[in-house]
């Protein structure tokens, strides 16, 4: 897993039933991420939260980037 | 026969170096119906860029008057809008009148959610220039099902997101979101179902960001209305300015996603 923010990685012990959801909030909370949204993607494709890692053809050793989902643009 | 040719008649044309750029439809750009959804600092560089592409119909809907913080990333506002508490959609609204004669600007001091739904038909084309996740799936659930373009603006400090989302067949806005999205958005509402005051969290924000985000969002909007879709942007555009980075990013089509059975 890398921190698109950092640039840091941490290997995570993971299976297909995992939710994309459960991955963002362990990494997230793992690097003490202030409150706000995330997604997780792999290459050039953001996955669905609410998918499991087997359905989002997750493999072993394939490299995940949390990236921060801006909010802003109003205020 | 037409009117006579005059030297120099080139340069008097206002739009004259985007009609160079041959796959601009102008003519449609005119005519077409824009909804602007949020007035504050993407909003103000959408509204100017809009306008200086030749866009002349255009709503803008916003909430809000101006503070001072607003005006280190919006061009239109000025202290002396922060003193009267000017209204922003009024203020854009007048702005872009200064930039050109032969506009159709209508400014509605509204929360987009109190407007009625009828609204996102009524227009050709949606810019999302939001702040908050709750606005911004309000505006995706209705533009979406009233089969109009929507095109969403994002930032958070030196980081944008330009996310293009195209009924029938694209992903939509909510098809992009998770379980942070929700928590983000749960938190804006108490029990009663009104807005919290706590939780309005100030996002890190500046003009160069902003103003990149603005020009993509505006760029494909002259895509969609003259007809490039082959390039429009598909369908998610990531930017990091302190990184120096800018991608294509895809968002894929939730199959279970509410917005694209809701009725239009």
């Amino acid at each position: 897993m890398k921190n698109a923010e950092t640039g840091a990685t941490v290997e995570m012990e993971l299976e297909n039933e995992n939710t994309v959801d459960e991955v963002i909030e362990s990494a997230a909370t793992f690097w003490n991420k202030d409150m706000g949204a995330y997604v997780l993607r792999k290459g050039k494709k953001v996955l669905r939260g609410g998918s499991n890692l087997g359905e989002s053809g997750i493999r072993a050793d394939d490299v995940l980037e949390l990236i921060p989902d801006p909010e802003g643009g109003s205020l | 026969m037409g009117e006579p040719l005059r030297a120099g008649a080139v340069d008097q044309d206002v739009l004259d170096r985007s009609r160079r750029i041959g796959w601009l439809d102008l003519d449609a750009v005119s005519r077409a119906r824009v909804l602007m959804v949020g007035a504050g600092a993407i909003g103000n560089e959408v509204a100017k860029d809009l306008v200086l592409s030749g866009f002349k119909r255009i709503t803008i809907v916003d909430m809000d008057h101006v503070v001072g913080s607003n005006l280190s990333r919006c061009l239109f506002f000025s202290n002396q809008d922060v003193k009267e508490k000017a209204k922003k959609a009024e203020v854009v609204a007048k702005g872009l009148r200064n930039l050109a004669d032969d506009l159709e600007i209508v400014a509605i001091t509204s929360r987009i959610e109190d407007l009625p739904d009828s609204i996102f038909s009524e227009h050709d084309i949606v810019l999302g220039c939001l702040d908050n996740v709750a606005a911004r799936i309000h505006v995706g659930s209705h533009a979406y099902p009233a089969g109009r373009v929507l095109i969403d603006g994002a930032m958070d400090g030196f980081v944008g997101k330009v996310m293009v989302a195209r009924p029938p067949d694209g992903a939509c806005l909510q098809c992009g979101m998770n379980r942070t999205h929700s928590k983000i958005a749960s938190l804006r509402f108490s029990c009663t179902g009104k807005d919290m005051v706590f939780h309005e969290p100030r996002v890190p924000a500046e003009i160069t960001t902003t103003s990149v985000v603005a020009a993509v969002m505006v760029r494909e909007a002259l895509k969609v209305v003259s007809g490039k879709h082959e390039n429009l942007l598909s369908n998610c555009f990531y930017y990091d300015g302190l990184r120096n980075v800018s991608e294509e990013m895809e968002v894929p089509r939730d199959p279970s996603c509410v917005v694209h059975t809701r009725p239009p």
